[in-house]
């Protein structure tokens, strides 16, 4: 008897883990206090591309392509330190049990950004950024099917 | 006839041979003699199951670990899929719009800490090189 509540106990943790997505983590903490989130779905992603008076450029770069190829964005952040602490666990086991690539790390004053990537040679499935700073944490997530070269040419370009 | 605890005791090999030396022993002509075949096989067969209790028992623990098992799994994949769907921040799209470029804005920020990084290392990197070639020069 056991064995079988254990082996139960295991088989529903790694469930779980691989249940966990960004929706997931923003519905565990969108309404924790001292949290604020953003949630924009895929039909609201679908009107801001629709809509012409939108100029949807940023410095030059043109961020239309990758906006209207978005199909859901999860955005948290928190000062309050329990749940910087949780939301900086759990966004962290969410990007390893998805298997999700760093696709790059910088540490500055206190701060450290991590970005990551999941997606094949041609597509970006999804991006993740979690900014970890002494007393505040904040997580992005963007879900989609971005292009992964147009994809790479707007970050390359938003870096200059 | 052999009593209960010397039954118990005696392996699986000694049971059939002793079942079968019953068998043989018996007068089976006749009505009583059916009675006593039926009765020494009954007998040989409750013995015999007694001996795979162990097996059977093992087999049925991992019958209902396999079904609990799938009873897991499923829970949880309906757990997953009964995840509610957020509701939408925004009702105004250019709302909406101007979350998402601030968005975009603090990835290019990140990206922008990370290529300054890269930057100031390859500076770091540049002197000792400096240094080499010039060495090396004269």
């Amino acid at each position: 008897m056991k064995k079988i509540a254990l082996i139960l106990a295991v088989i529903a943790l790694s469930v779980s883990a691989l249940a966990q997505d960004g929706k997931s983590i923003y519905n565990k903490y969108s309404n924790e206090e001292g949290v604020s989130a953003v949630y924009i779905s895929p039909a609201m992603f679908k009107l801001i591309g629709k809509i012409p008076e939108i100029k949807v450029e940023e410095d030059g770069v043109d961020l239309s392509p990758i906006i209207q190829s978005l199909t859901g964005m999860y955005i948290l952040s928190s000062d309050n330190p329990k749940m910087c602490a949780q939301l900086r666990d759990e966004a962290s086991k969410f990007v390893k049990s998805k298997k999700y690539e760093l696709l790059m790390e910088a540490k500055e004053a206190g701060e450290a950004v991590k970005m990551y990537t999941i997606g094949n040679d041609k597509t970006v499935n999804g991006l993740v950024l979690l900014a970890s700073e002494k007393d505040e944490v904040s997580f992005i997530c963007l879900d989609g099917k971005m292009d992964r070269k147009q994809f790479e040419e707007t970050l390359a370009a938003m870096a200059k | 006839m052999k009593d209960i605890r010397e039954i118990e005791q005696m392996s699986l090999g000694e049971l059939e041979a002793e079942a079968l030396k019953e068998a043989g022993t018996a007068d089976f002509s006749g009505k009583a003699g059916a009675e006593d075949l039926i009765g020494a096989l009954a007998r040989a067969e409750s013995l015999l199951s007694e001996e795979e209790a162990p097996v059977l028992r093992t087999r049925r623990v991992k019958y209902l670990m396999g079904i609990a098992a799938g009873l897991a799994l499923f829970a949880g994949i309906g757990l997953s899929l009964k995840q509610k769907t957020p509701k939408d921040t925004f009702t105004d799209p250019m709302m909406a719009y101007a979350q998402v470029e601030m968005a975009f804005n603090r990835i290019g920020e990140g990206i922008k800490k990370g290529s300054g990084a890269v930057e100031k290392s390859e500076a770091i990197i540049q002197r000792p090189m400096e240094i080499m070639n010039n060495t090396i020069g004269k």
